[in-house]
């Protein structure tokens, strides 16, 4: 079965947060190279916050993602941390861990592109977002508007290397050692830690056990 | 309105010159490659993967950029659920330190321009069903390598270097991205210029569009500014080490808490034939120098 993905990515904030430059680069540059077919790509002001929410989930409760990001393997965010975006008309401009439940459909991996998505105790605030989801992969701190990382981290997964040490190379070459990446994966039943991107994996309906690694870029 | 931005009292870093450092790109041969990875007691076919040469053993990977002559090493170590969980047994920095330190130097890749900035930890938080609270388990420490060239710091990744450390010292992993300024050509050039003042720096920085619509409310902080040499990434060839501000800092605004940001502005005046010549036309630097 082809893998399939999409992306988000926003540089104009509309005045709620500084603009980036970067984030189309890096997010069109996983999304160009990846060995994958491309389902989505939405960008600025067509990236909303319901593209990675639960239909009925949180408050407000509108959210698409069975049609978007939990209807590719891999849904890649790049904009700020953790998931904020450029406009609020659709739900609130923010997608928080709370209002997220990826894997039902077909999302096996997530990427934060932001800052600090996996800061602070990440596993509780991201636990219940693991409803076939088999890892998340972003930063412990602060992470920058760099455009080439996307790109690096496919030409690694590309390159049958495990999906942790293709996140962690891509952030070491794109990133100064005080930041941190992170990655967190599920454990049991059943581990993910061995991930690969050409590997045929199933969801992970009910995860019994996390683990979060970091480590400086 | 202008918007309010608050900048620090001091830089830490500052010339009133610096050189502008031609550098002599060289992309390393595969016999250099298979040369290096003797030096890591390493078998295995070089393979071309584009941006690098990689050389895989039974235990270990190797990757040589061809941009750069960097380097990345890392072992490959049977996988279970999480080979992680070894704790590091090791706290005693200087002990980390020289294990790095002495690491590098047996294999000829201790630069002269490296200092070791600081020691992280690498960590391994798991929880299960059961527990509220995660069992966090220190597995390595990462010991960082700066650069410092001409007297100012090298920002950017490509001027850093890093030894992984697991349990009983054994190293796990390092990479060193830098470009060898002496090596390559035998008639480096180097031309001395001012370096445009922070006060017209900080001028620059106030029209970089990322903060023209944030409006009034909205508070900007320069936490750091420092003048230092900027390092592209180790899969760019680069034509010149060229002087920068790196400005980093945070911006709060109503709708959104805390964002952080970190710019480079060209701290030297170019002409637009400069800028191309030096490749100072990167996206990184749109909007953050001035023209002669």
């Amino acid at each position: 079965m082809p893998k399939r993905v999409g992306i988000d990515w926003i540089n104009n904030y509309h005045g709620r947060a500084n603009d980036l430059k970067n984030r189309d680069n890096c997010a069109r540059g996983f999304y160009n190279t990846i060995a994958a077919v491309k389902v989505y790509e939405f960008g600025d002001d067509s990236a909303w916050d319901t593209d990675f929410e639960q239909s009925g989930v949180g408050s407000p409760s509108s959210g698409s993602d069975v049609s978007y990001a939990d209807n590719v393997d891999l849904a890649y965010f790049a904009g700020h941390g953790y998931l904020y975006f450029g406009v609020t008309g659709h739900d609130n401009g923010s997608a928080s861990p709370s209002e997220m439940r990826l894997g039902d459909h077909g999302c096996r991996y997530l990427v934060c592109d932001s800052c600090s998505a996996l800061e602070g105790d990440a596993i509780a605030r991201w636990r219940n977002t693991f409803t076939g989801l088999r890892a998340i992969f972003g930063f412990h701190n602060e992470a920058h508007d760099e455009g080439d990382r996307g790109e690096i981290f496919a030409d690694y997964l590309n390159g049958g290397h495990y999906m942790d040490n293709a996140w962690k190379w891509a952030c070491q070459e794109t990133e100064s050692s005080d930041t941190e990446w992170g990655y967190l994966h599920v454990l049991a039943p059943t581990s993910s830690f061995n991930d690969k991107w050409n590997s045929s994996v199933t969801a992970i309906a009910n995860p019994t056990a996390f683990c979060l690694h970091t480590g400086a870029c | 309105m202008p918007i309010a931005i608050s900048f620090p009292s001091k830089i830490e870093a500052h010339a009133d010159s610096a050189a502008l450092h031609l550098l002599s790109p060289r992309i390393p041969t595969d016999k250099e490659t298979v040369e290096l990875a003797g030096r890591l007691h390493m078998k295995g076919t070089v393979v071309d993967e584009g941006p690098l040469f990689s050389v895989r053993s039974e235990d270990a990977l190797l990757h040589h950029f061809h941009a750069t002559d960097s380097i990345r090493w890392c072992r490959l170590p049977p996988r279970g659920e999480d080979h992680r969980s070894v704790a590091l047994n090791i706290r005693d920095e200087a002990k980390l330190r020289s294990i790095a330190e002495e690491f590098l130097s047996e294999l000829g890749l201790r630069d002269k321009e490296a200092t070791t900035v600081a020691i992280s930890y690498g960590k391994h938080d798991s929880v299960d069903q059961k527990e509220s609270r995660p069992k966090s388990v220190i597995s390595s420490a990462f010991v960082n390598f700066s650069y410092v060239f001409q007297g100012l710091p090298v920002a950017g990744p490509g001027a850093k270097a890093q030894v992984e450390i697991g349990a009983d010292g054994k190293v796990l992993s390092f990479y060193r991205f830098w470009r060898d300024t002496e090596r390559g050509s035998a008639t480096r050039r180097r031309e001395q210029r001012p370096i445009v003042s922070w006060a017209t720096a900080q001028k620059v920085f106030r029209l970089d569009p990322a903060f023209a619509q944030i409006g009034e409310k909205a508070e900007v902080v320069v936490e750091r500014a420092r003048l230092c040499y900027m390092a592209m990434p180790p899969r760019d060839v680069q034509r010149a080490l060229f002087p920068v501000y790196e400005v980093r800092g945070r911006v709060a605004t109503p709708q959104i808490e805390k964002s952080h940001f970190r710019r480079y502005i060209v701290a030297m005046d170019y002409s637009t034939d400069e800028l191309k010549k030096y490749g100072i036309t990167n996206r990184q630097f749109r909007g953050s120098c001035r023209v002669l």
